[in-house]
């Protein structure tokens, strides 16, 4: 069973992810831009590019909502599942970043982090490292429409920027996954960006631009609009909020709202209502909140 | 006959994984099944962004019921900016061109736009409405014209909050 480990200091995890995710870049199977609805010519579109075009697809269902985290769990567990296939690894589990650690550093150690190594994710606005532009070039990326738009360039991150506004922003601190854990219920009415709740704090609206938000800011470039599946950084973001968010049930039940009898609950994003995966049949977030059988982390501690 | 129809009413027992119920299985064959749901997505959240949109926030206070709703009108070198911004009960605004930040006003988010998606305002223009004498940057002058020009407004007629941006900036 996958063991998911933390990426800084686990060296097999680190080495593995890299190789997979050029792997599953490079993994053509058919599908084309004309068969997912992008404009512009017919061409072949990477796995990893489906994730891509998945993202952006399902950016108002599987954000700012209560399915936030099982949408994400669906999507990384696909992810790992079609990693283990490249690697003929079964016991391959996703890396995390704890990205807190590292918050809890200085700004300029913060961008000194291994994480940024050229053999991880690479250190340059341009992200060599492995994901080089001819080992791992962008291909799908939103415009400023949010329009998923056909392009040929390099992965592009602004490490420690920040954006208007949010000048030169620190990783999120311990404190507040420390908050996020105590934070209950796991959601609340009007279920969206003004929810109190564990989801909605966790995901970085309540307060503002932090845990899971601040993390795609700090990031920068590829990782502002939806198609910031395209870099690598995204997955080691969100495997260490499916590990805050397995924390949170260990440590307050394995819960969810709204379930399918609450009052005014939307339609799609309840207990036991279907999510749509492009890789498989559907599963609720029922199905998801208890994936001991097929990973679970090396540690909690978050 | 019983044993047909049951097996009708569970068919997703049957594809379902031991392992959390979920599966990944990339080839063509599973994108196909899945194809037109996904495709039918990206074209709804793609006029979505299009349309443009108001936010309604509302409280009571007092006794008093207060409703507050709120719709950008945006231009960028005279062009519409045909992407709908929305605004949280904290006063955050937001766009689903980068779902993961919460600006403090319209202008920073304009701002990180045009930073983040500079090919797409090749050839820039940026001199402002020639009426706009005051079409420069507030950040280091200390009062809130830029948040005026471009935040939250609460009327229901944006052509009528324009008219009297417009008149204020010629003042």
């Amino acid at each position: 069973m996958a063991v998911r480990r933390n990426i800084l200091t686990d060296a097999m995890s680190r080495q593995k992810f890299v190789r997979a995710a050029i792997a599953l870049k490079a993994q053509f199977t058919g599908v084309t831009t004309v068969s997912l609805g992008i404009a512009g010519p017919s061409r072949p579109v990477s796995t990893w590019d489906r994730f891509v075009a998945w993202h952006s697809a399902v950016m108002g269902i599987a954000h700012s909502r209560p399915i936030f985290a099982s949408w994400h769990r669906l999507m990384l567990r696909t992810l790992e599942q079609l990693m283990q296939q490249v690697l003929n690894d079964t016991n391959f589990g996703l890396p995390y970043w704890d990205w807190a650690a590292d918050g809890q550093l200085s700004n300029s150690a913060q961008l000194a982090s291994r994480l940024w190594n050229n053999d991880c994710m690479g250190s340059a606005a341009s992200a060599p490292g492995a994901f080089t532009l001819a080992a791992f070039p962008v291909r799908l990326a939103s415009n400023n429409a949010g329009m998923l738009v056909q392009v040929n360039r390099a992965l592009q991150r602004t490490r420690g920027v920040g954006v208007s506004g949010i000048s030169n922003p620190s990783l999120p601190k311990k404190a507040s996954t420390a908050a996020a854990l105590a934070t209950l219920p796991y959601d609340t009415a009007p279920w969206n960006r003004n929810s109190s709740g564990f989801r909605n704090r966790v995901e970085g609206w309540n307060p503002a631009n932090d845990l899971h938000n601040l993390v795609h800011i700090w990031v920068g470039g590829d990782m502002l609009p939806a198609s910031s599946p395209n870099d690598p950084v995204f997955y080691l973001n969100h495997c260490n909020v499916d590990r805050i968010w397995e924390a949170w049930m260990a440590r307050n039940g394995r819960t969810f709202l709204p379930t399918n009898t609450t009052s005014g609950a939307p339609v799609g994003f309840r207990l036991n209502d279907p999510i749509q995966s492009p890789f498989g049949p559907a599963v609720t977030s029922a199905q998801v909140l208890n994936v001991s059988g097929a990973y679970t982390y090396d540690t909690l501690a978050v | 006959m019983a044993r047909k129809i049951a097996s009708k009413t569970r068919p997703q027992a049957r594809k379902t994984p031991p392992t959390g119920g979920i599966s990944a299985d990339a080839s063509l064959a599973q994108a196909q099944k899945t194809a037109p749901y996904f495709k039918k997505l990206l074209a709804d959240m793609h006029a979505h962004m299009q349309e443009g949109s108001t936010s309604t926030r509302e409280t009571d206070y007092q006794g008093h019921h207060i409703v507050i709703e709120t719709t950008y009108t945006v231009t960028v070198d005279g062009k519409p900016f045909n992407a709908g911004l929305g605004v949280t009960d904290g006063g955050r605004v937001y766009y689903h061109g980068m779902p993961n930040v919460g600006f403090d006003s319209a202008v920073d988010l304009m701002k990180a736009v045009i930073d983040r998606f500079a090919d797409d305002f090749a050839g820039g223009g940026g001199q402002g409405h020639p009426d706009h004498k005051g079409a420069h940057d507030h950040e280091n002058g200390g009062h809130d014209h830029g948040m005026r020009t471009a935040r939250s407004r609460t009327t229901k007629n944006p052509k009528k909050g324009k008219t009297r941006r417009a008149a204020r900036a010629r003042r």
